[in-house]
């Protein structure tokens, strides 16, 4: 089979004239586009904002593991250490692909 | 603001790239006849296909910078309308009549198979036969084309090119022959 075309449909195809937008068409896309950008810049701020709450979260963290773990000083907690890090990389990636996402 | 009317597309294009608002506005004003007039074709539905060719502009905005040439941009601009159309079409939100009970009641009344016109005879095509028969015969796309375009299998756009067409001039009652 090749792409032969029914030269009828071929014509009536050809006639047909491109459509007429709103008034109110490229304002919404300028709107949308608006809106995607404040998106992205929220979550921006969001990745940012993650590392140092996930800073302050990590501090008391060290504090219980080392109460827990007795009087070597947090820095003697690898565990501590750990889950502080891991908390912190875990909240900056979550908020990257939820930025990515929008 | 600056003149853009009269720049040629691919140097509008390559500042959109750059990340100029005023050419990408510059575009959208240029291409949206076109790509509403196309969106309405595959959609069936004039309110749905501003919506739909605005979320193509939105999407074209955010992947401006993965385009491979500004030469490209229209070729690119509709494939970026195909997968939205598609991913419309997956989450079941483009309404379609069944086709067999169209033909039916169309063919049975000879006053309104001569009220349809290609618009409203395309609207109640099958959506996977619409989109190759828009994409063949509006888009002037070669089949091998529309498989690229599209991810179907050439038998499958073969078939839907053919046996679209051929429901085509059924509902518009083959008036326009000759």
């Amino acid at each position: 089979m090749t792409d032969e075309k029914d030269p009828v449909l071929t014509r009536m195809f050809a006639a047909e004239a491109d459509a007429e937008p709103t008034a109110a068409f490229s304002e919404t896309v300028r709107r949308r586009i608006v809106t995607l950008r404040r998106r992205r810049l929220l979550a921006l701020l969001a990745a940012t904002a993650a590392i140092p709450a996930a800073a302050a979260l990590t501090a008391p963290l060290f504090a219980t593991a080392t109460l827990l773990g007795g009087s070597e000083g947090w820095l003697a907690s690898p565990a501590a250490m750990a889950a502080g890090v891991g908390l912190a990389l875990g909240l900056t990636v979550a908020s990257r692909s939820r930025m990515r996402r929008r | 603001m600056r003149e853009l009317s009269g720049v040629a597309e691919a140097s509008v294009v390559a500042l959109a790239m750059a990340g100029d608002d005023a050419a990408f506005r510059e575009l959208v004003r240029r291409r949206q006849a076109w790509l509403i007039g196309l969106m309405r074709r595959l959609s069936g539905d004039g309110a749905m296909a501003e919506d739909l060719a605005q979320q193509v502009f939105v999407q074209a905005w955010r992947s401006l910078r993965t385009m491979s040439s500004p030469a490209a941009f229209a070729g690119w601009l509709r494939q970026v309308a195909v997968n939205v159309w598609l991913q419309e079409a997956r989450r079941g939100r483009l309404m379609t009549t069944p086709i067999e009970a169209v033909e039916e009641s169309a063919l049975g009344h000879s006053e309104l198979r001569e009220q349809l016109d290609l618009a409203r005879a395309l609207a109640l095509l099958p959506a996977p036969e619409r989109l190759c028969v828009v994409l063949n015969y509006a888009e002037g796309l070669s089949h091998g084309e529309i498989v690229a375009a599209t991810g179907l299998p050439l038998g499958t756009v073969k078939s839907h090119v053919s046996r679209g067409a051929a429901r085509l001039r059924r509902l518009l009652g083959e008036r326009d022959d000759g």
